[in-house]
């Protein structure tokens, strides 16, 4: 097992979102600012290296019959654990995230990478695995939310979800010249499309390249 | 069997082990996440008035249970009834948390969303100026948000348990009686030309009985949602589709619409029938061809089935 192959694999040739296609519901709805996509994707990272540690640590006594409904809880309990810590310690994240942090649980790259790589590898390799995704899914929803922040606002912002204080703001598209489409679910869309087909592009250009 | 019951053994020591994970942080978090909701609500109060002093209130009385706090502020010139409810709107996951606060005079002074997880853009709404509470006075009916009726709703009746505390606790006169909440007045869309071209909608008038006055009436029908296109509006649905009817009554002087009566609605209930109310009969009354008529939002396609008959009942009187 080539473990660093494994742990880059998730940025660009298995990318969750723009690769394997999974996570986009939150993908579409949450990268309307580079804050939200940051809180979002940390979460995940959170719950992902967490669950594929835990299932790792307990894939050879899991029962095969009932593996899905017991990553079902493992995944389930992770997730409320996340969410009460957000809401404790950053209100102001909670209140952007809202109820996508819930649906962390049905994101399909967590139970993905339960059933295909945890239950079946060691814990270092799943925690590899579940960090890659992690940083992969993150690295989706940062390019999008930046895409679409930039173009649909103006402005790139970014704030200390613990404090809200403001890290840096910067006006880049002069006030009345953003095209305020990418704020909304046509402008996700648009974006979603134009970065899963510059990803395929690019996958397709490197597999030419090797036949060559 | 054994092995149904080992299963059923093991799944439920799982989930006892993740349970017992989950308490202990709602142990470790719960006292943080309380003490934010109590600075959020003192920087309400200080925002309401700096000069009042609050101290607790008892809420025993509450039968409703939604009351989860009471308080009592005064300051040189007023008297506050200030009361904490949390309500299940329409994510049932997570409550909608609101102070509701109320003066000597029966004025609701305060209304301030502190939590809520609701739909962004529908549910949240009741957390924003569009819900209309602050300067009623108690006695006032409060109207749900059109589009966001079940988040809304919800508010409302915490509200109504904060009004019977308020009553019994500051001696102030309050109807109690739980009524119907005012269905949200007519929410109009974007005009159409009654000339224009509904040839889709297929609407024939014929002429009736005139009446007492002289006015020309016609009884018409058009097809709507369910019976233009079928394959693609109701095959998914469950409705029998059928012609609206309307009776359209013309003054044959000036070529105007009188009046317009529902007799047969054809399209989907609860949600074309919001064109069919008196409310927006009454907005083409005096209309002529050339004129603009209302349509109804989110029922666009009932709104020009009727359009479409009034056009052809004018065009008729010509």
């Amino acid at each position: 097992m080539d473990r660093w192959k494994n742990f880059k694999s998730g940025f660009l040739d298995e990318n969750p979102v723009f690769g394997l296609y999974l996570g986009i519901c939150s993908t579409l709805a949450i990268t309307t600012t580079l804050n939200s996509a940051l809180g979002m994707g940390v979460s995940v990272i959170a719950v992902l290296i967490a669950s594929n540690v835990i299932i790792s640590a307990l894939r050879k006594i899991i029962p095969d019959e009932i593996r899905i409904p017991v990553y079902i809880v493992i995944i389930a309990s992770l997730v409320t654990i996340v969410e009460m810590l957000i809401h404790a310690y950053s209100p102001s994240l909670y209140s952007a995230l809202g109820s996508f942090i819930n649906l962390i649980v049905v994101n399909c790259i967590i139970m993905g990478r339960a059933e295909a790589f945890a239950s079946k590898n060691s814990i270092i390799d799943s925690a590899l695995d579940g960090l890659g995704m992690g940083l992969g899914y993150t690295l989706s929803l940062v390019t999008m939310s930046l895409i679409r922040q930039i173009i649909g606002t103006g402005s790139i912002g970014l704030s200390n979800p613990f404090t809200d204080d403001v890290i840096f703001n910067f006006q880049i598209i002069p006030t009345g010249y953003e095209i305020s489409l990418f704020k909304g679910n046509v402008g996700a869309f648009l974006t979603f499309a134009i970065l899963a087909a510059s990803l395929t592009a690019y996958k397709n250009s490197k597999k030419e390249a090797k036949k060559k | 069997m054994k092995k149904t019951i080992y299963l059923a053994v093991f799944l439920g020591v799982m989930s006892a082990i993740f349970g017992g994970a989950i308490a202990f942080v709602n142990d470790l978090t719960a006292p943080l996440i309380a003490q934010q909701a109590m600075a959020a609500e003192s920087a309400v109060f200080n925002e309401l008035d700096p000069e009042a002093t609050f101290s607790e209130l008892d809420i025993s009385e509450d039968q409703t249970g939604l009351i989860k706090k009471g308080y009592y502020g005064e300051s040189s010139s007023n008297k506050y009834w200030i009361y904490s409810a949390n309500v299940i709107g329409f994510n049932s996951g997570t409550p909608i948390d609101f102070l509701i606060g109320f003066n000597q005079d029966g004025d609701i002074i305060l209304y301030n969303v502190i939590n809520q997880q609701e739909t962004d853009g529908i549910g949240s709404r009741v957390s924003t100026d569009e819900f209309e509470v602050v300067n009623l006075n108690v006695n006032d009916a409060i109207t749900p948000l059109s589009g966001a009726t079940v988040s809304s709703n919800a508010v409302i009746s915490g509200i109504n348990a904060a009004k019977t505390l308020y009553s019994n606790q500051a001696g102030v006169s309050v109807d109690t009686t739980v009524s119907e909440p005012e269905k949200p007045s007519l929410n109009l869309g974007d005009k159409v030309l009654i000339n224009d071209d509904y040839t889709e909608f297929d609407a024939i008038c014929e002429e009736s009985d005139s009446t007492d006055e002289g006015n020309l009436v016609f009884k018409c029908n058009a097809l709507g949602y369910g019976l233009i296109d079928p394959d693609n509006h109701s095959a998914d649905m469950n409705f029998e589709y059928t012609k609206n009817e309307i009776t359209i009554v013309v003054n044959p002087d000036d070529k105007s619409v009188v009046s317009i009566t529902l007799d047969n609605f054809g399209d989907t209930a609860n949600i074309g029938d919001k064109a069919t109310t008196e409310e927006y009969f009454e907005t083409f009354s005096g209309l002529i061809y050339d004129d603009e008529a209302d349509t109804v939002t989110g029922a666009s396609w009932t709104s020009k089935s009727i359009v479409s008959m009034v056009q052809a009942a004018l065009a008729a009187s010509e």
